[in-house]
């Protein structure tokens, strides 16, 4: 069975290759893809521009998105979510440094299904994938495919 | 309460209202001049023929023009006047040279006057009369042009300084727009590099182990700790930054209740070191805003806790007092490593650490102060009974003041 694809919109590297390691520890069923702006994770999802082989780059299961990017921010990203069908049934997980409250509030309101503070703690970030694996490719259903 | 005062208050107000009082002057000055004029002899009441058959040619067109207009003028001035003299009543104390504004009132409402002189000499020859009420005019015209005169520097300051509160206010939002930028930065950005740190320092140890010495093992837990002190600062930080620009409402809050969800936040601590917080009395409700009180609560609580000498049990007691009918005194009492006299002046200032041997920010106290000051309230340190630990002193508006 091919690994489900988790999107990760992260434009800071050294975040990105933690999370990757940590996926990886945690046996995550997650293949992870990364792209570094809000403009790429749409084309992505819409399979435009360099995305348009699903074959070579499958539909994503899950989103996990950052906040402050270049181009088009998380923020813009959940605006263009709420817009299409599709978009509306794609989960997306806010994984941002920020814990103020506006942030947190904004994103709920725009319809992200989970806000998550990067942890600093290596450890933390560890237990963090694990439970966001259990949960998410475990016990949570996400919508099936209806086009 | 005193039985009700026999005379309305709404007439005694009338009375003193200043369009009353210059209105009464206005006609207590033409009556005088009319009594002066006729003692000397010189009738203003005095016929002298027709009025006006010359002038407006007997023509009904041209009289009722003039009628018609000179009414307009004269009731504009009048309802100009009584406008003004309102605005001076209403706001006395907010506008400036509001004697300017009633001298001004006096000077259109005679000149209203003329045009009512204009009207009635048309049918009734009162020359004098109306002769007189033009002196009255010339007075309060002239007298108000000269005292506008030396005014003009100082609306010309009022107007500069008017123009420099836009100008601080304009700064002041400005200010306020950067430090939300500077928030959101230290929110999003400053982080970012810890994380690099501590994650890659983790990964070197867990790739390296066999490679690497004990101490180079060592170190690597040193910049984990470090990088959880910076990462706590920034936390501390952060909240510190919310605690000043969060909108706080003061309502009737519990302060039991706020003990009670205390209690429950730092339940895990408690039990940890086996910390006992007792409560002497039942709390009173205060007037204040349950998210600040909470993180006074929290703050100080946690202080207990947290510095306490080597093998000690942490024990925390909170009291309260009534100090007047609307004030009461919290107070928080514990046995622990208290704070150094000398440093009382400084325990609320940021970064003021008195124990580098004890995890802190420095930013803890800071909080407690902050919101407090946005409460209204106060806070200090004050002398403990037993001379040991740390005993503070929160002074709040009571909700329901009684006696």
């Amino acid at each position: 069975m091919p690994k489900h694809v988790l999107l990760v919109a992260e434009d800071n590297a050294v975040d990105a290759m933690l999370l990757e390691r940590a996926l990886r520890r945690a046996g995550s069923s997650f293949k992870m893809v990364r792209v570094s702006n809000g403009e790429e994770l749409i084309d992505y999802v819409q399979a435009r521009g360099p995305y348009e082989d699903r074959a070579q780059h499958p539909a994503p299961k899950m989103i996990l998105l950052d906040l402050k990017m270049p181009k088009k921010d998380g923020f813009a990203v959940l605006r263009w979510r709420q817009s299409t069908p599709a978009g509306c049934q794609l989960p997306v997980i806010v994984f941002s440094s920020s814990s103020l409250e506006q942030d947190i509030n904004q994103a709920y309101s725009l319809g992200a299904n989970s806000y998550v503070v990067k942890p600093t703690a290596p450890e933390r970030l560890e237990s963090m994938v694990k439970a966001m694996h259990e949960w998410w490719a475990g016990f949570n259903t996400t919508a099936l495919k209806s086009a | 309460m005193a039985a009700p005062t026999p005379v309305t208050p709404t007439a005694a107000r009338w009375f003193t209202r200043p369009l009353f009082r210059w209105s009464a002057a206005i006609i207590a000055a033409i009556v005088f001049g009319i009594l002066v004029f006729e003692a000397l002899g010189i009738s203003v009441f005095k016929r002298i023929g027709m009025p006006h058959e010359f002038c407006y040619l007997r023509d009904p067109k041209l009289i009722w023009l003039h009628v018609v207009a000179d009414l307009l003028i004269g009731f504009a001035y009048v309802s100009i006047s009584v406008t003004l003299a309102y605005l001076v009543y209403k706001a006395s104390k907010g506008i400036p040279f509001n004697w300017m504004f009633l001298a001004f009132g006096l000077f259109i409402v005679t000149c209203g006057l003329t045009h009512f002189m204009e009207v009635w000499v048309i049918w009734e020859p009162v020359y004098w009369l109306s002769g007189y009420v033009k002196v009255v005019t010339a007075a309060a015209s002239v007298a108000t042009a000269i005292a506008l005169f030396p005014l003009l520097p100082k609306i010309f300051k009022l107007i500069d300084a008017a123009r420099r509160s836009e100008e601080r206010r304009l700064e002041i939002e400005q200010l306020n727009q950067e430090l939300e930028r500077f928030n959101y930065s230290v929110a999003h950005d400053l982080r970012a590099p810890l994380r690099g740190i501590s994650g890659f320092s983790q990964i070197l140890r867990e790739d390296c182990e066999k490679e690497l010495s004990a101490d180079a093992l060592e170190y690597l837990e040193r910049i984990q700790t470090s990088v959880a002190q910076m990462d706590a600062l920034i936390s501390e930080l952060l909240k510190y930054a919310t605690i000043s620009r969060q909108k706080v409402s003061l309502e009737p809050v519990l302060l039991e209740e706020v003990l009670r969800v205390t209690l429950g936040l730092l339940n895990a601590e408690i039990a940890r070191r086996h910390a006992e917080v007792v409560t002497t009395g039942t709390l009173p409700t205060v007037l204040g805003d349950a998210t600040m009180l909470q993180v006074v609560f929290q703050n100080l609580i946690g202080n207990s806790i947290k510095f306490v000498g080597p093998g000690v049990t942490p024990r925390i007691e909170i009291s309260s007092e009534r100090l007047t009918t609307t004030k009461v005194a919290v107070y928080f009492t514990d046995n622990g490593i208290g704070i150094p006299a000398e440093a009382r002046d400084r325990i609320f200032g940021l970064f003021e650490r008195f124990h580098p041997e004890h995890a802190g920010t420095g930013i803890g106290l800071p909080i407690v102060h902050r919101a407090v000051e946005r409460i209204n309230g106060q806070i200090e340190l004050v002398e403990s009974p037993t001379g040991k630990g740390a005993r503070f002193q929160l002074i709040l508006a009571l909700a329901s003041p009684r006696s």
